[in-house]
């Protein structure tokens, strides 16, 4: 428990380092200050349409890729990677300790943009409970982005370039075609939970769904298992490939 | 695998089992089978020899292609546990940069699963003498605080087994003399440390064994001396010193056990096809022309030698 | 014996051959430029992505042509000469997201900044250099694909060859122009963000970011209403070279400036001062590099 304790943390530090996690942070609220200037009768439709389609669509994916992908992967990019293995720890341990200080990672850049545009959502459309939805979404997404982006950084030396692909290519184009594809859609799985919790008509955002039910159970029930395949394979990473 | 050949140590902590890794079509390391024990064993080689990669495949970094790494009976990468009791220093200068040098021990010594790392990183700053600096980020280091940095880190959980890639690198005379001191004392205290360096002086004060690699493959293993003495194609040096050099020489070269002489001054430097022919010979020759010696010392038996021995058709 | 030093001649020899100067220097670096972004001389898996989308962006065009030679007269149907820049929109941008980063991040990081400047180059020759890399690459890529489907057009065209080429040449001034403002906004953009990021993939992945992002609030803001929200077109940065395109072949395309109310030539304003912003940020950013 110290062991993955300490990993944790200091994963975790390393990935808020200031500067990046500054950037990431006003990339993930832009869409705040388009609910703060939104026309008084357009405010219902940017909140939603924003926060869908600009942060869970783009900006959280590019941070969550940005962060994840750098887990293990400034571990190998800076050779500090034998500091974790040659030590007493199982694999299993470190594996889980820096996929769950990603996910934490993740939320903590993205809550600040989520808290701000849920504060000026409730207070121009008087809806104390409009950031639930979002925030629920926040955390879904870290979680399915976190176990797609961990072991990318463990297992390629361009990750981030993968995860550029599955975000503009697989998310954005593909997965809109078919609903068998939306299905494997990280966003669209927190949209699920999104739609599923947020009130009244949504309108384009019903649209991006692209045919999938929303459900909260369901979301959290699919990345909760992708969570759990991405552990056992970066833990099968770590055992028995080459670390250096 | 015999007790009785050189490769292998009565006690080993250590053992390499045949071991064998490529990457992709280079063979780094071949068939390399030898074992490893308490005290000090000094890896050599040139540059591309396989140094690095044998200890990252000692360490469980790398997968072994073929053959078995056990330490201390197990293998690392089957069972993490093991490395609990191993202490590693890389050859790059790679670190926590944001982290304080207290800091970074601390982490080392938590995940080794020690006791109090507060108490053990004081203690292992203290043996390498980083304390002023310790609680200065050590991305501001230089290059030899930079590897005390990491040989406390290495340190601090008390480990039986140091696998030690460079770790002067970048240190100052003071600095190397201190560190090799502190292995030298690790390595009497009956731990078993393998140090890779390419500076052989050094090797040779630290290290009472060594194992020696070219292209990827063992090349000797032993003690110094020992390996010097097998070398019997190449003529021992012997220094002479005495105030006749010139008529001891004439009388050394007419023996069968001296190949050649040289006179520089008032030495000799006689090269031996038969060292310990020409030991016994040299008092009788000397006391027969009445000449008094007052030196006898062999010149080539440094680990340079042996080395420029090993490697020199390469 | 006495204290005298004596040079001992060890076999060295100098270089006794031309040497070439900084226009040679230049070309090299330009010609590393290339083989970095097409992965030339490397492993095949870095040729994959950047050959995939020229692969990708030359065969539309003779996809176009094809049809066209197929299925008879579909000129109105198939995308033109200036429709083509939006068929293909995304796909310079995503290799100019790599590309840039490519050029100027792994220099940088791997410390060999320094080695290029130990030759006879200064760091406008070598930043230069990078951006002749980059322009030409991506030139080619917006321009080969048009010359296909201009060529394959009026081997099709019922005028003939030279009658459709009579006919239209406009198109040989017109492309080169707006291919040109794609590039200086897109390119400028995508190196200024690149001097900064110290990674190739977060690199690509801010600029992309920035541009949608950029764009999304552009759309929403400027049709807000509250004074001076049409100013926010300004930020619809990947819109600004369509609009020229627009203005160029005239063409009557749906543009948040367009919606906004602002006229063409702001565009070109927008795409220069962007141009000169981003070109100052990496002077600023290079100058200072040890």
């Amino acid at each position: 428990m110290r062991a993955f304790r300490a990993i944790a943390v200091n994963v975790a530090r390393r990935l808020l380092q200031r500067r990046v996690a500054i950037a990431l942070v006003l990339a993930t609220s832009a869409h705040a200050l388009v609910i703060l200037l939104a026309p008084a009768g357009d405010v219902f439709d940017a909140y939603h349409g924003f926060t869908v389609l600009l942060y869970l669509a783009f900006a959280l994916p590019i941070a969550a890729l940005v962060t994840a992908t750098a887990a293990f992967g400034d571990e190998k990019r800076e050779s500090t990677l034998p500091y974790l293995v040659v030590k007493p720890v199982g694999r299993l341990t470190i594996a889980s300790a820096v996929t769950f200080a990603t996910v934490g990672t993740i939320v903590l850049v993205g809550l600040p943009g989520v808290i701000a545009s849920s504060v000026i959502g409730a207070i121009r459309l008087d809806e104390p409970a409009i950031g639930l939805a979002a925030i629920v979404a926040l955390l879904v997404a870290a979680v399915g982005y976190a176990a797609v982006f961990v072991p990318l950084g463990l297992l390629f030396e361009r990750a981030t370039l993968a995860g550029l692909a599955y975000i503009f290519v697989w998310e954005s184009i593909l997965a809109f075609a078919a609903t068998t594809l939306a299905a494997s859609s990280i966003w669209r799985i927190g949209l699920t939970a999104y739609v599923d919790l947020a009130d009244g008509s949504l309108g384009d955002v019903d649209d991006a769904l692209a045919g999938l039910a929303p459900g909260l159970g369901g979301a959290a029930a699919k990345v909760a298992v992708l969570l759990g395949l991405s552990v056992g394979f970066s833990t099968w990473i770590l055992k028995r490939r080459d670390l250096a | 695998m015999s007790g009785l050949d050189a490769r292998f140590v009565a006690e080993p902590r250590i053992t390499i089992d045949e071991v064998s890794k490529w990457f992709g079509q280079k063979v780094a390391v071949s068939e390399i089978a030898c074992s490893i024990g308490p005290g000090v064993t000094g890896l050599l080689g040139p540059n591309g020899a396989g140094k690095t990669t044998l200890l990252r495949l000692i360490t469980g970094l790398l997968r072994p292609s073929e053959g078995h790494v056990l330490i201390a009976g197990v293998d690392p990468r089957q069972d993490p546990k093991i490395l609990g009791s191993v202490g590693f220093v890389a050859e790059d200068e790679s670190v926590y940069g944001r982290l304080s040098a207290r800091k970074f021990v601390e982490f080392n010594a938590t995940l080794a699963g020690v006791e109090d790392p507060v108490v053990a990183a004081a203690g292992a700053i203290d043996i390498v003498d980083l304390a002023e600096a310790a609680d200065r980020p050590v991305g501001e280091f230089s290059k030899g605080m930079r590897q005390r940095a990491k040989v406390a880190a290495a340190l601090v959980h008390n480990p039986d087994i140091l696998v030690l890639d460079e770790p002067l690198n970048g240190a100052d005379p003071v600095q190397r003399a201190h560190l090799i001191e502190l292995f030298v004392r690790l390595g009497s205290e009956g731990r078993t440390v393998l140090v890779s360096s390419h500076v052989l002086h050094e090797v040779e004060r630290m290290a009472s064994r060594i194992i020696a690699m070219t292209d990827g493959r063992l090349a000797a293993v032993g003690d110094v001396r020992s390996l010097r003495s097998l070398m019997t194609d190449i003529p021992q040096t012997i220094r002479i010193e005495c105030p006749e050099p010139r008529r001891l020489a004439a009388a050394l070269i007419e023996s069968p056990y001296t190949s050649g002489v040289e006179i520089e001054g008032s030495t000799i430097h006689a090269q031996a096809a038969d060292p310990a022919g020409l030991a016994r010979a040299l008092p009788i020759v000397a006391r027969q022309l009445d000449i008094v010696v007052t030196l006898v010392e062999p010149e080539d038996e440094s680990l340079e030698s042996v080395f420029r021995y090993l490697i020199g058709g390469r | 014996m006495t204290d005298r030093a004596i040079i001992v001649d060890r076999g060295y020899r100098p270089y006794e051959g031309d040497r070439l100067g900084t226009g040679a220097a230049r070309r090299a670096i330009v010609r590393e430029g290339y083989r970095r972004v097409l992965g030339l001389r490397r492993k095949a898996r870095s040729k994959v992505f950047p050959w995939a989308l020229i692969a990708f962006m030359v065969l539309l065009a003779a996809l176009f042509v094809m049809i066209q030679w197929l299925a008879g007269d579909l000129t109105d149907e198939l995308p033109g000469h200036g429709e083509y820049f939006d068929t293909i929109s995304a796909l310079p941008i995503l290799f100019m997201a790599l590309a840039a980063p490519q050029l100027l991040v792994p220099d940088r990081t791997q410390g060999v900044l320094s080695v290029y400047l130990s030759r006879p180059l200064r760091m406008i020759d070598y930043l230069g250099a990078k951006a002749a890399a980059l322009g030409s690459l991506m030139m080619s890529l917006y321009l080969v694909p048009q010359v296909i489907l201009y060529l394959g057009l009026a081997a099709l065209s019922d005028d003939g060859f030279f009658g459709y080429l009579g006919a239209n040449l406009d198109i040989l001034w017109k492309v080169p122009t707006v291919a040109l403002v794609y590039l200086a906004l897109h390119g400028s953009l995508a190196f200024a963000i690149a001097s900064y990021v110290p990674r190739i993939g977060f690199a690509a992945g801010t600029y992309l970011g920035a541009v949608i992002i950029a764009n999304r609030l552009a759309d929403f803001l400027s049709g807000a209403d509250f004074a001076g929200a049409r100013w926010f077109a300004l930020l619809s940065f990947e819109q600004h070279p369509r609009v020229i395109r627009d203005w160029v072949f005239g063409l009557d395309g749906r543009t948040i400036m367009g919606s906004a109310g602002f006229d063409p030539w702001l565009s070109l304003v927008v795409v220069g001062a962007v141009t000169v912003l981003s070109g100052a940020l990496i002077w600023a950013q290079y100058r200072r590099l040890p």
